[in-house]
């Protein structure tokens, strides 16, 4: 069984003691759990919740809840595409189906060398900048198909674009 | 305390009576999921919405979360509720797979029930229902059906508040979200069937009642359970009228029945999953001589002249009586007034130290697997010249002291193991009256068949000193007898002064000089019940 390291240990005990009751403490400590484990599965919602003493159902359904859990392995590069209204209107869909084809999977998909994922997300907050993404924890904005092209061969440098065909492309 | 006004009805309740409770003291049914009276409030089916007017404001709120309010107007039958409560039932049922002709719980659905009387619209849902887990194994007593869950989450508010270990719980978002214990831990508290009573629905099943019988065949009488020595109130649900599957099933269920000095709403697994030992190929059906099957008249003959025999030679002396504490009060009476009075057995004994105790724990369970203890102490079990234990009785057959021997229930061959032939040689005669088939009862001079609790009527007295009264569901299997009228036949022919012709007048008897059992009222009970639950939430 895997088992979170000490300095994470230290951090959740903090965020715990901030709280009148510890289960206030369950999001922060499964994000600090997910950054570590790269994903909240079975296994890491048994570790938070031997980690914070409380029942693992009570830590599955939060984190089940909740779509910022990965309850599967996400890529080194976990593309998040905010599909709402804002966005949508600026073009998201566009943008989700070049990057689709760019990398050659579907949405809550990941790249078969595990280097990227997508995936559709909620507002993030940037409605005036649309259509936007998070790459981990990095905000993109104004997202056109030449700028996804240049952020995924900015983060594989190796990775052929040529042969696909983007349709976003022929405008 | 509050007075108010529901449907134009004025009631005064306690302080804190929340509005369902209130309504219901009215007779008026105010439809709710969510809220059960043992667990705390969660207020998140929406069911119970009313209309509530209050400092000359009107809202729609709900019931369960509101308590009543000195001067508060509720109207639960207003056309703007009604339509609301339609509505919620709408939502509740929208990927309902409306499976209720296969469904166990048909016939006792919330869903069924207030959708005849506060839905009756017609389906809207043109796309395909969600579908989700259908036949899954909750645990070794609890299957579950996730698409049958409304999500009320009584059952599980019920692992973690009343058995304090939450085993289930709702997992995922928006139309995804279900009801699951956790991958790979099963729900298995000792108490794990009650979330099965909980379940408004069909959701959560009875793994052995599945398929079994439709609820509407099913008769119901109230009775004790005599697994431990807590004695919970119970109905005992039977059918003997559509055995189309399972030849000589007759018990087909057992259901708490409400008590609030005893057990609230609830039974453990021990109790409520144990009546197979009712209906079971191993009882004993017919008296034996020397393991020989024969009648009860020349079984009883033969008793009595063994008794007889014995009593001049060896005398009271060597004579015993062992009698395990779950017989009832009445059979303990009617043993005593024979062995002790008439026949004069100068050892009786009964209070062995228990071989299997149960893991007690503060909720119900005691230790103690036998539901009459206390009743035996009561009533002052024992004889006069000796205070024997069944310990010290036994010591004194190894020991060649006593001669002759009358167990009941008493399981010996468990006590003593392949010690028992070794015993029995000591012995000039023994006779066994037993409920179940063993071999001790094959080896006995005589063997009696003995009717269970669910066969016959009775009390047992429990371990806080309640006398409680079981009601007769179905018929002694074979030719057993309640062992109160074997002793009442044995009496007759030994010459007792005594006669009892049912179980009420020997309970009348040996409460007389006793206040704590003369309290309960024998006749004020019912027969069998058509509804199946009296005390349903
Ligand atoms: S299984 Fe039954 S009791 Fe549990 S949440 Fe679903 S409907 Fe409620
Ligand atoms: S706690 Fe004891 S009396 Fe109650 S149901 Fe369980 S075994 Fe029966
Ligand atoms: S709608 Fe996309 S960031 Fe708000
Ligand atoms: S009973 Fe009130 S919200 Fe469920």
């Amino acid at each position: 069984m895997r088992t979170l390291s000490d300095s994470t240990r230290q951090q959740a005990q903090a965020l715990m003691e901030m709280y009148p009751t510890k289960e206030a403490a369950m999001l922060p400590v499964l994000h600090l759990a997910q950054k570590e484990f790269g994903l909240i599965d079975d296994e890491a919602e048994q570790v938070v919740a031997e980690v914070m003493g409380i029942s693992p159902v009570s830590v599955r359904e939060t984190s089940r809840f909740y779509f910022m859990y990965h309850h599967h392995p996400v890529g080194k590069y976990h593309l998040q595409v905010c599909q709402n209204i804002s966005c949508t209107i600026m073009g998201a869909e566009t943008i989700l189906d070049h990057i689709k084809r760019r990398l050659g999977i579907e949405a809550e998909e990941r790249t078969e060398d595990g280097l990227f994922s997508v995936e559709r997300v909620e507002c993030i907050a940037c409605c005036d900048r649309g259509p936007a993404m998070l790459v981990n924890d990095k905000l993109h904005t104004g997202l056109t198909p030449d700028k996804i092209d240049g952020i995924i061969k900015e983060s594989d440098p190796e990775r052929k674009l040529d042969h696909m065909q983007s349709e976003g492309n022929k405008e | 305390m509050p007075e108010i006004i529901i449907n134009d009805q004025q009631i005064e309740v306690p302080e804190g009576t929340n509005l369902i409770l209130a309504a219901r003291k009215l007779g008026i049914d105010i439809p709710h999921f969510c809220y059960h009276p043992g667990l705390s409030v969660a207020g998140s089916c929406r069911m119970c919405q009313v209309e509530i007017e209050q400092n000359g404001r009107k809202r729609i709120d709900l019931a369960c979360t509101n308590p009543a309010q000195d001067g508060m107007t509720v109207k639960t039958d207003s056309p703007e509720v009604k339509g609301i409560v339609k509505a919620v039932l709408e939502f509740l049922l929208l990927n309902h797979p409306t499976d209720c002709p296969i469904c166990d719980d048909a016939g006792e659905c919330k869903l069924q029930d207030y959708y005849m009387l506060h839905g009756l619209y017609d389906n809207r849902l043109n796309v395909d229902k969600w579908h989700k887990p259908k036949v899954h194994r909750a645990g070794p007593n609890v299957m579950l059906d996730a698409e049958r869950c409304v999500l009320c989450g009584r059952c599980v508010r019920f692992c973690d508040e009343i058995w304090g270990e939450k085993q289930l719980g709702i997992f995922g978002h928006g139309s995804d979200e279900v009801l699951m214990n956790y991958p790979g831990k099963d729900l298995d508290n000792p108490y794990s069937g009650n979330v099965v009573d909980l379940c408004p629905v069909g959701a959560l099943l009875d793994r052995d009642f599945h398929f079994q019988r439709r609820s509407w065949y099913l008769k119901s009488v109230k009775s004790i359970c005599p697994s431990c020595s807590r004695g919970c109130n119970t109905y005992i649900h039977f059918d003997t009228d559509h055995d189309y599957k399972s030849a000589g099933k007759r018990i087909m269920r057992l259901k708490p029945r409400y008590n609030v000095d005893v057990n609230r709403w609830w039974i453990c697994d021990r109790g409520r999953y144990g009546y197979s030992s009712i209906d079971n190929p191993n009882r004993a059906l017919t008296p034996l001589i020397a393991g020989g099957e024969t009648g009860w008249e020349q079984a009883l003959t033969k008793s009595e002249t063994l008794i007889r025999s014995s009593l001049k030679k060896p005398g009271p002396d060597g004579l015993a009586l062992l009698m395990a504490p779950n017989a009832t009060n009445e059979d303990v009476y009617l043993a005593l007034r024979l062995f002790r009075d008439t026949v004069k057995f100068a050892n009786l004994g009964y209070d062995i130290p228990s071989m299997e105790k149960l893991a007690a724990d503060n909720i119900l369970l005691t230790d103690d697997p036998y539901p009459n203890r206390r009743g035996f102490k009561d009533l002052g079990f024992g004889s006069i010249s000796n205070t024997s234990e069944a310990a010290e009785i036994i010591e004194a057959i190894f020991a060649g002291q006593i001669k002759g021997l009358v167990v009941c229930g008493t399981n010996l061959e468990g006590m003593l193991g392949n010690q028992i032939d070794n015993l029995i040689a000591k012995l000039d005669w023994l006779i066994v009256l037993d409920t179940h088939k063993s071999s001790l009862m094959d080896k006995a001079s005589v063997a009696l068949p003995l009717a269970l609790p669910a066969e016959r009527e009775g009390t047992f007295t429990n371990v806080k000193g309640l006398v409680q009264k079981f009601e007769k569901a179905v018929e002694p299997t074979g030719q057993s007898l309640p062992l109160w009228e074997v002793l009442q036949r044995l009496g007759k022919r030994l010459n007792a002064k005594w006669s009892f012709e049912e179980t009420h007048t020997v309970f009348k008897s040996l409460a007389e000089d006793k206040p704590e059992y003369d309290t309960l009222n024998w006749l004020a009970t019912f027969g069998v019940n058509k509804g199946l639950y009296l005390d349903s939430w």
